[in-house]
C-alpha cells in the first residue's frame, strides 16, 4: 500500500509539555498510527491519557516534540505557522465538546467564517453555508446566535462549520459530551450519514463506549501509548 | 457570613494579583488627578504669594497725603513727628518721594514713558538693605556718598528693556505744575531686584537718595514761582513694616490706620473727617493676599471642572475593567450562587474587594498626584515666566485626607454596578456557559427610573420660576433662566423616553432620549444663545451642554453600534483577505456593547474636552484679526507724548512737513489725556454728597479714571467721513436739547458717529436738578467705559446710560455730566489699561475707567489743569496698512526715531524727545498672548486626560484580549493566522477610537465654533487647529489604540491554539 492511501500517518509521535521543567509531562510517547480515507475512527482512553493531545497534534494546533505526521502525504512539521493555518483551514476541521461557536456571530456567520478565510466571494460562501445549515435541519435558525439555540442545534451549527470547507479530516473532541442521550444519538447518526455519503474521514475522541461502538475502528490509548487498535466489528 | 464575604474578596485579590493592577491603576489615576489639582493649586498659591509678597519686601502697608493721586506731597519732618514706630505693631517706617518720569536715551533713541523714580532714604532702618548689583555679586549702598553727582541707579528690568548699561547717559523728565522738569544722569549702577526690598515697580524704576530728588523738586518749585521755604523736604509715600503677627490682620490694620489718622488730626489741628478724606491708607499685603485668594479660587474651580471630566473618563476605564473582571468570574459567581451564597454576599464581597483596592490605589494615586501637582506648577512657571523654584511643592493635611476619601468613593462607585450585575446572573446559564441575547425591551426598573426623572423634572420646572417656553424667544432672554431650565427640560424628555423603553422598542426609545441629549444643547448653542440679552451666568450652561452632548453622542453610537459595525465590516470587507477578520472584529465589537461603548466613551470625553479647548483657544488667539481691525476703528498707532505739545503744530509737522510719511499715514488726530478721580454719586441731594474714599460703603462712588478730552475733529471731519470709528453702547434714548437719538447696539453705527459728534460739540441735555426737583438744568454729556465692579466674580454695573457722573471743576465744585453712551473696547482704552498695569495705577480688575469729555469741558476741569493747559499729549494715527501688517511696526519705529532724533524737525522745533509709540496690534497681542498662555496651561491640564485614556485603554485591551484567549484558539483552529488575530484586535480598537474621535471632533468643534460665533459674530474667524493640536490628538488617539491592540494581539497570537482552547479564565 502506497503512502497516499492513508490520509493520516503518525510515526513515533512524542509530545512533551513543559519540557525541561519540573512539571514536564510526556503526553504522547511514540504514537504510530495510520488512518485510511473515509475511515471513522474512535479514540478512547481514560482522562489524561493523551487523547486530546493526539487530536491537537494531528490538527497542527500544537507542535510535536518528536516524530512525524503526514496528512494526505504531506509532512505538516515543515509548515510555518501561517502555512499550517491555511492547511488547517482547507484540510482539517474541528468539532468540540463545548461547540466553540462564536457567541457574537449568527449561525450563518459562524458557518461562513472558514470560507471567508479562504477568501471565497461572500455570495458563494453564503449559499454554500445556507444549504449546509438546511441539510443539518437548521434552516430556521440561520440568523440566530448560539445563545438562542439548544445544545443539539449548536452542535449541528458546529458540524456545519466543520464541513463547509470540505475538509480531508474531521476531528471531534468529545463532540457529544455536553449533550443528552437523545441528542447524542441524533448527532452520531448525523456523523455516520456524513461519513457514508461524503466518505468523510473522521477521528473522534470519546469516553463513550456506545459512540465508539458505532465507529469503524477503535484505538485505545493509555499513558500516551496506543494499547489497542482494532476494527470494530459490532457497528 | 461576614467572614466568608471577606475571605472571598481576599481570595479573589490574591489569586491573580496581576489582574487587579488595572483596577488599581484606574482608581489611582482618578486620585492622582484630584490630588494633583489640590497640590498644584496649593503650590501655585504659595508660589504666587511668595512671588507677589516678595515684590513687597517688608512694605506691608503705605499711606500718603494724596487725595488726587501722587502729585501732592507733604513734609518729611511732619512724618517724623508722627513717630510711627511708637504705634503698636509698626516695626519700622520710612518715607519716600516717588515721581513718575519718562526716561530717554539719546544714543538708542529709546523712550520709556512711565518709570518710577524713587527718592529713597539712605537709612531705611527696619527694612531690608538696598538691592544687589546686576550680577548679584555685591550689595549696593545708596546714599549721598556712594552715588556721584549727576549719577543715578537704574533697575535691571528697565536697563534690559532700554538696552542700557553702566555709564550710559539718560535724560529723565516729569511734569511739575505747568512745567516739565528735565535732568541728565549717568547710570552708576544697575540694581538687581531679586533680593532685598522686593521686585518693586516691575523693575521699571530708578533710584536716587531722597535729598537729591527733593533738591530737584525744590528747584522746579522755584522755577514755577513756588517758595522753596514752604516745604523743602517733600515726601509723598510712607511705607510701614508691620510686625509679622499683625501684617495680615485686616482688623488690626484698620484700627492702626485709625490711630494714625487721629494723630495726624491732632498734629494738623484739622477735623478727623478732613484727615479721612485727604489721607489715603493702603494695606497692600492684605490686598494682594485677597487678590491671590480670588485668583486661586477661580483657577481651582476651572481645574476642578475639567478635572471632573477627566475623572469621569477615568471612571469609564475602571467600570470597564470591573465589568471584565465580572465576566471573567461569572462561572465562579455561578458556583457561589449554586452552593447557596446570597446576592448580598456577592455584592458585599465585590464591594469589599473594591474598597481594599481603593485603599491601595489611593496610596499610589497620592504619590502620582504629588508628582502631577509638581508638574502643574512647573508648567505654570514655564508658561508665565515664573522661576520654577518660586513655586514650592505644598501637600496639605486636607489633601492627604481627601485623596483617601476620594479613592474610597471611586472604588465603591465603580464597584456598585458590576457587583449588582454579578448578583443578578442566571445561575444555570452561567454554569452552562450560555450567553443570552439582550431583550428588546427594558426591565420594569426603567418605568420607576423614568417616572422619577419625569416627576422630578415637572416639580423642578414648576419651582424654578423661569419664563414658560411658549413665550418663545422671550423665554431665553436671560442666560440665568436658560441655565436653570436646562436640566429639568432635559429630564422632561428623558424620563418618558426611558419609561417608553419598557412598553415600546428599547432601541427607538433610547434613540429618542439620546437624540434629545444632543439636540437640546445644540438648540441652546445655535439659537437660544443668540436670543440671550441679559444675565451674568453661562459657565454652568456651557458645561451642561458639553456634558450632555458627550453623553448623548456616546449613547447614540452605543445604541446603534451594529450600524457602525456593519459599515466597518463592509469597508474592511472590500479586501477579500480581510473579510473574515473584519467580520469577527466588528461583530465582536457590536455584541459587546457595554464594554465597547465604555471604551469609545473614554476617547469621546477626552477628545471633546481637548478639541473644544484647542479650537476655542486657537480662535481666540488667531481668529480675531478682523474683530481687532473693527474694534481699532482705524487707529493703527497711538503716540503718547510725554511732554505735551500744541496740537496744530505737531500734527502739521508729522503729516505735511515730512515726506517720508506721505504714503504711510492717512491721518493724525490729537487727544488730551489725564488721570484722576471721578464721583459716581447715587444721591447728590444727600448733604454729605462729597463721598469719603475711605468709607467702604461709598468706596464704589469713586472711580480712578483716565479722562480724555477730544477735539472737534478727532472722530470725524466736516464731510462726515468718520475717521476713527470708535463704537458705543447706548441702549437708551438720550434726548438732547434739540431732539431724540440713538438706539442701536451694533459695534459701529452712524448713530455712534452722531453721538461722538454731539460730545465734541459739547451739546447739553435738559434734566431735573438732582438738588431741586422743581428745577430743570442743562448738563453736558460724557461718554465713559462700562462702569463696573466685581462682587464674588459677578459683574456689577455701577451706572447706566442716562445716569450722572461728577467731575470736579476748577472752582472746587462737582459738575454733573450725563452718560450718553459707553465706549466699547477700543485700542485707546486698552492702551490705558495696559499702561495702568505697567505703572501700577490699577483701578480694579480691568484697569481704570475711561471718560471722554469735549475739549471745551476740558478747560474747566481740575484733572486737566495740571501741566496740560492748551496742550495735547496723545495722537491717534491711521495708516493705510492692515492692523496686523508689519508696515505699522516699521512706521511706528520710524515715527519714534523721527520724533526723538536730534536732527528732526520736531526736535529742532520743541527741543525735546517725548514720543512713545504704541502699535495697536501689539496691545491686542499682549492681551491675547496672556489669555493664550492661560488657556494653554489649562490645555496642558486637560491633556492629562490622554494619559488616563492611554493607560486605561492599554489595561482594558490587555485584559480584554487575555480574556478572549479561548476565542482566539477557536479562530486559530479554523485557520486564522497569527496576523489575522492581531488584525482583528487592531480593527476593533481602531474602530472604537474612530467613533470616539468622531464624537470628540463633533462636540469639540461645534461647541467651540458656536461659542466663538455667539461671542464675536462675523468678526471672528473660527480657527480649527488641525496642526498641531488636532494632529497630535489624533496621532495619540489612533497611536494609542494601535499600540493597545498590537501588544496584546501579538501576545495572544503567540499562544499555541491548543493551549488557548483550554483557557478557562
Amino acid at each position: 500500500m502506497s503512502k497516499s492511501e492513508y490520509i493520516l500517518e503518525c510515526n513515533n509521535v512524542h509530545k512533551v509539555y513543559g519540557e525541561g521543567t519540573q512539571n514536564e509531562v510526556h503526553a504522547l510517547q511514540g504514537i504510530n498510527l495510520k488512518i485510511k480515507r473515509g475511515e471513522m475512527v474512535a479514540i478512547q482512553g481514560p482522562s489524561g491519557c493523551g487523547k486530546s493531545t493526539l487530536l491537537n497534534v494531528i490538527g497542527g494546533l500544537t507542535p510535536i516534540s518528536e516524530g512525524e505526521i503526514f496528512i494526505n502525504g504531506i509532512d505538516i512539521r515543515d509548515f510555518t505557522d501561517a502555512e499550517m493555518a491555511t492547511f488547517r483551514n482547507v484540510n482539517l476541521s474541528y468539532i468540540f465538546q463545548l461547540f466553540n461557536l462564536f457567541p457574537f456571530l449568527t449561525s450563518l456567520q459562524n458557518v461562513i467564517l472558514p470560507l471567508l478565510i479562504q477568501q471565497l466571494p461572500r455570495s458563494i460562501a453564503e449559499s454554500r453555508s445556507i444549504s449546509l445549515l438546511r441539510e443539518m435541519g437548521l434552516g430556521g435558525q440561520i440568523i440566530r446566535r448560539p445563545g438562542e439555540l439548544s445544545g443539539g442545534q449548536q452542535q449541528r451549527v458546529a458540524i456545519a462549520r466543520a464541513l463547509v470547507s470540505n475538509p480531508q479530516i474531521l476531528l471531534g473532541d468529545e463532540p457529544t459530551g455536553d449533550l443528552d442521550t437523545t441528542t447524542s444519538g441524533d448527532i452520531l447518526r448525523l456523523f455516520r450519514r456524513i461519513n457514508t455519503e461524503r466518505e468523510q474521514t473522521m477521528v473522534l475522541v470519546t469516553h463513550s463506549d456506545w459512540i465508539a461502538s458505532k465507529c469503524d475502528r477503535i484505538i485505545r490509548i493509555q499513558d500516551g501509548v496506543i494499547v489497542e487498535d482494532g476494527l470494530n466489528g459490532g457497528k | 457570613m461576614a467572614f466568608i464575604t471577606i475571605k472571598l474578596a481576599y481570595k479573589r485579590i490574591i489569586r491573580k494579583p496581576q489582574k487587579i493592577v488595572g483596577i488599581i491603576l484606574g482608581i489611582a489615576l482618578g486620585v492622582a488627578l484630584l490630588t494633583g489639582v489640590m497640590v498644584g493649586v496649593a503650590s501655585l498659591k504659595a508660589g504666587f504669594t511668595n512671588s507677589f509678597l516678595h515684590t513687597l519686601g517688608e512694605r506691608d502697608a503705605f499711606f500718603s497725603y494724596s487725595p488726587y493721586g501722587e502729585i501732592e506731597t507733604t513734609d518729611q519732618d511732619f512724618i517724623e513727628a508722627l513717630n510711627l514706630t511708637a504705634f503698636q505693631g509698626i516695626e519700622a517706617a520710612t518715607a519716600r518721594l516717588r515721581v513718575d518720569v519718562s526716561v530717554f536715551n539719546e544714543e538708542q533713541g529709546t523712550l520709556q514713558p512711565t518709570v518710577l523714580l524713587n527718592g529713597m532714604n539712605p537709612n531705611e532702618t527696619g527694612f531690608l538693605p538696598f538691592y544687589d548689583d546686576y550680577d548679584k555679586s555685591n550689595e549696593l549702598v545708596l546714599n549721598e556718598t556712594t552715588l556721584s553727582a549727576d549719577h543715578i541707579f537704574m533697575g535691571a528690568g528697565l536697563a534690559e528693556e532700554m538696552k542700557l548699561e553702566k555709564d550710559d547717559l539718560i535724560t529723565i523728565s516729569f511734569g511739575f505744575g505747568n512745567a516739565t522738569v528735565f535732568g541728565d544722569f549717568t547710570i552708576q549702577e544697575i540694581y538687581n531686584e531679586d533680593k532685598g526690598k522686593g521686585r518693586e515697580d516691575s523693575g521699571f524704576s530708578l533710584a536716587l537718595p531722597l535729598s537729591r530728588l527733593q533738591d530737584m523738586i525744590n528747584t522746579a518749585s522755584e522755577a514755577i514761582g513756588e517758595s522753596p521755604t514752604v516745604v523743602t523736604n517733600k515726601v509723598n509715600r510712607v511705607y510701614l513694616n508691620i510686625e509679622d503677627e499683625f501684617e495680615e490682620d485686616k482688623e488690626f490694620m484698620e484700627e492702626l490706620f485709625n490711630q494714625i489718622r487721629a494723630k495726624i488730626a491732632v498734629i494738623t489741628a484739622l477735623p478727623l473727617e478732613v484727615i479721612e478724606y485727604t489721607w489715603e491708607f493702603t494695606m497692600i499685603r492684605v490686598f494682594i493676599i485677597d487678590i491671590i485668594d480670588q485668583m486661586m479660587t477661580m483657577m481651582s474651580t476651572m481645574l476642578n471642572a475639567f478635572g471632573a471630566l477627566i475623572i469621569a473618563a477615568g471612571l469609564l476605564v475602571i467600570v470597564n475593567i470591573q465589568l471584565m473582571a465580572l465576566e471573567e468570574r461569572e462561572s465562579q459567581t455561578g458556583i457561589m450562587r449554586a452552593i447557596g451564597a446570597k446576592r448580598r454576599t456577592i455584592i458585599s464581597s465585590t464591594l469589599i474587594e473594591s474598597v481594599f483596592l481603593g485603599v491601595i490605589a489611593s496610596i499610589v494615586g497620592l504619590l502620582g498626584g504629588i508628582v502631577y501637582g509638581w508638574f502643574l506648577g512647573w508648567v505654570f512657571a514655564y508658561s508665565f515666566d515664573f522661576a520654577s523654584e518660586d513655586i514650592p511643592l505644598i501637600v496639605t493635611q486636607s489633601t492627604l485626607i481627601w485623596s483617601f476619601v476620594f479613592g474610597f468613593i471611586i472604588a465603591v462607585v465603580s464597584g456598585i454596578y458590576p457587583s449588582l450585575r454579578a448578583s443578578r446572573i442566571n445561575i444555570v446559564d452561567v454554569l452552562r456557559g450560555i450567553t443570552r441575547i439582550h431583550p428588546k425591551k427594558m426591565t420594569k426598573k426603567s418605568i420607576y427610573f423614568g417616572s422619577i426623572l419625569s416627576i422630578g423634572a415637572i416639580i423642578w420646572l414648576t419651582m424654578s420660576g423661569f419664563p414658560p417656553l411658549w413665550e418663545g424667544k422671550e423665554a431665553f432672554r436671560n442666560i440665568d433662566d436658560v441655565e436653570k431650565m436646562y436640566i429639568p427640560i432635559l429630564f422632561t424628555v428623558l424620563g418618558p423616553a426611558i419609561m417608553a423603553s419598557y412598553f415600546w422598542s428599547k432601541r427607538i426609545s433610547l434613540n429618542v432620549g439620546a437624540l434629545f441629549m444632543i439636540g437640546w444643547p445644540l438648540f441652546i448653542i445655535i439659537w437660544a444663545l443668540e436670543w440671550v440679552e441679559e444675565g451674568d451666568g453661562g459657565m454652568w450652561l456651557i458645561s451642561y451642554c458639553i456634558v450632555s452632548m458627550i453623553i448623548g453622542n456616546v449613547l447614540l453610537m452605543g445604541i446603534n453600534l451594529e450600524i457602525f459595525a456593519s459599515i466597518g465590516e463592509k469597508v474592511v470587507g472590500v479586501v477579500p483577505r480581510l473579510r473574515a477578520t473584519g467580520m469577527v472584529a466588528f461583530r465582536q465589537m457590536s455584541s459587546n456593547k457595554t464594554r465597547s461603548t465604555l471604551t469609545f466613551a473614554l476617547f469621546a470625553t477626552i477628545l471633546s474636552m481637548n478639541i473644544f479647548m484647542a479650537a476655542f483657544n486657537a480662535s481666540m488667539r488667531f481668529g480675531l484679526d478682523d474683530a481687532m481691525e473693527e474694534i481699532s476703528g482705524n487707529t493703527d498707532i497711538i503716540v503718547s507724548i510725554t511732554s505735551p505739545v500744541p496740537r496744530a503744530v505737531q500734527t502739521a509737522n508729522l503729516i505735511q512737513e515730512d515726506a517720508d510719511f506721505n504714503n504711510r499715514i492717512d491721518l493724525v488726530r490729537p487727544l488730551t489725556v489725564t488721570h484722576g478721580l471721578s464721583y459716581l454719586i447715587t444721591d447728590p441731594t444727600n448733604s454729605s454728597w462729597r463721598p469719603n474714599p475711605l468709607n467702604e460703603t461709598e468706596a464704589e462712588n469713586i472711580v480712578s479714571n483716565y479722562n480724555v478730552a477730544i477735539a472737534n475733529d478727532t472722530f470725524w471731519d466736516d464731510e462726515d467721513d468718520w475717521f476713527f470709528k470708535y463704537g458705543l453702547e447706548h441702549d437708551k434714548y438720550i434726548e438732547f436739547e434739540d431732539g431724540v437719538k440713538y438706539q442701536d447696539d451694533e459695534i459701529v453705527t452712524p448713530e455712534d458717529q452722531l453721538l461722538w459728534k454731539a460730545l465734541s460739540e459739547n451739546r447739553h441735555v435738559n434734566i431735573t436738578n438732582p438738588n431741586n426737583a422743581s428745577e430743570t438744568i442743562s448738563v453736558p454729556i460724557i461718554i465713559t467705559t462700562r462702569l463696573m465692579t466685581f462682587d464674588n466674580f459677578q459683574v456689577k454695573y455701577l451706572k447706566e446710560v442716562g445716569d450722572l457722573v461728577y467731575l470736579e471743576d476748577t472752582d472746587g465744585n462737582l459738575k454733573p455730566y450725563l452718560i450718553a453712551g459707553f465706549a466699547i473696547d477700543n485700542p485707546l482704552i486698552n492702551a490705558f489699561q495696559l499702561a495702568s498695569q505697567h505703572d501700577g495705577s490699577g483701578g480694579g480688575p480691568f484697569g481704570p475707567a475711561t471718560f471722554f469729555v469735549s475739549a471745551e469741558e476740558k478747560e474747566n476741569l481740575v484733572v486737566f489743569s495740571f501741566g496740560l493747559g492748551e496742550l495735547d499729549n496723545y495722537l491717534l494715527i491711521g495708516s493705510p496698512f492692515d492692523l496686523n501688517s508689519e508696515g505699522n511696526d516699521i512706521l511706528s519705529q520710524d515715527i519714534q526715531t523721527w520724533a526723538n532724533s536730534n536732527t528732526s524737525e520736531y526736535r529742532i522745533l520743541y527741543g525735546m524727545h517725548s514720543f512713545y509709540v504704541i502699535v495697536v496690534y501689539d496691545i491686542y497681542e499682549e492681551f491675547l498672548e496672556g489669555q493664550y498662555r492661560f488657556f494653554n496651561f489649562l490645555q496642558t491640564f486637560t491633556s492629562l486626560g490622554f494619559v488616563v485614556g492611554i493607560l486605561g485603554l492599554m489595561v482594558v485591551s490587555l485584559r480584554a484580549v487575555s480574556e478572549r484567549k479561548r476565542e482566539i484558539g477557536m479562530l486559530r483552529s479554523i485557520g486564522y493566522k497569527k496576523l489575522d488575530v492581531i488584525l482583528a484586535v487592531i480593527f476593533e480598537l481602531i474602530a472604537l477610537s474612530i467613533i470616539g474621535w468622531l464624537i470628540g471632533m463633533f462636540n469639540g468643534l461645534v461647541m467651540a465654533q458656536r461659542l466663538i460665533d455667539v461671542s464675536f459674530g462675523d468678526l471672528a474667524d473660527f480657527v480649527i487647529p488641525w496642526y498641531p493640536h488636532i494632529l497630535i490628538y489624533s496621532v495619540i488617539t489612533f497611536g494609542a489604540s494601535f499600540i493597545a491592540a498590537i501588544i496584546p494581539g501579538w501576545l495572544a497570537s503567540r499562544i499555541p491554539p491548543s493551549e488557548a482552547l483550554r483557557y478557562q479564565g
